[in-house]
């Protein structure tokens, strides 16, 4: 089984984006990442409670009501229990 | 998939947060992502819930890791995720979590929650099983590449 390592992060800041390619170049493993791929609308309906008829070929169409919002507050609100576990 | 370029950096500037082990980063994309209102945090969980899927599944040669692979996993995203967000990514969380993730089952945590652990991580499965001559993001564009084709074939 694969075994994690700690990662080289010093360098690693991040590309803003990803450039635009034609198409997939890594032959090896494109066979594999096409199959998980195809099996992923699952994960995400299942996470988010959108049934999969919402999607559309893994296009999400129906936007979680109140999920930004429920997100920031978690947010705040952990930061506050953060603030004052440190006082 | 079609991915939003509008929230394509959004998700990889908080994988990066995750990536680099800096909480606070983290916690400002994800509430970056979060202001920008339900269309694009919807998009945005659905493409990082996504990119963890298969990196999860590609790490793992397409076979679903075992249980025992499973909970050594998470033994080891806790461990790491000690740096950047303790409180959330827990070894019983990670195990829920990735658990979820190969057998898909609706999960009762807060959007919150499942921000911090999609987010987090898919950083930790982006970096931290690469060869010496590759970089996350180039995992990331495969991946993203990877979803991509499955509409356009």
């Amino acid at each position: 089984m694969p075994t994690p390592r700690d990662a080289k992060r010093d360098q690693q800041v991040g590309r803003p984006t990803r450039p635009r390619r034609e198409k997939w170049t890594s032959p090896a493993a494109v066979g594999v990442a096409y199959t998980a791929a195809q099996g992923v609308w699952s994960v995400t309906s299942a996470f988010l409670h959108v049934p999969q008829a919402g999607m559309q070929t893994g296009v999400v169409v129906i936007a979680v009501a109140g999920i930004g919002h429920s997100v920031q507050t978690w947010l705040d609100e952990r930061r506050k229990r953060k603030e004052e576990g440190d006082d | 998939l079609k991915i939003d370029s509008t929230v394509e950096p959004l998700v990889r500037e908080a994988f990066a947060g995750a990536v680099n082990k800096n909480g606070k980063r983290l916690e400002d994309a994800i509430a970056a992502i979060a202001g920008r209102g339900d269309d694009a945090t919807t998009k945005a969980l659905a493409l990082a819930l996504a990119v963890d899927n298969v990196a999860l599944t590609l790490i793992h040669s397409g076979q679903r890791p075992p249980d025992a692979q499973l909970e050594y996993l998470a033994q080891r995203l806790a461990a790491d995720a000690a740096d950047w967000a303790p409180d959330v990514v827990t070894r019983e969380k990670a195990r829920s979590f990735l658990g979820s993730l190969v057998d898909p089952a609706p999960t009762a945590l807060p959007w919150g929650e499942v921000a911090m652990l999609a987010f987090g991580t898919g950083g930790w499965l982006l970096a931290a099983f690469l060869p010496d001559d590759k970089d996350w993001t180039d995992f990331l564009d495969e991946i993203e590449d990877a979803l991509e084709s499955v509409e356009e074939s």
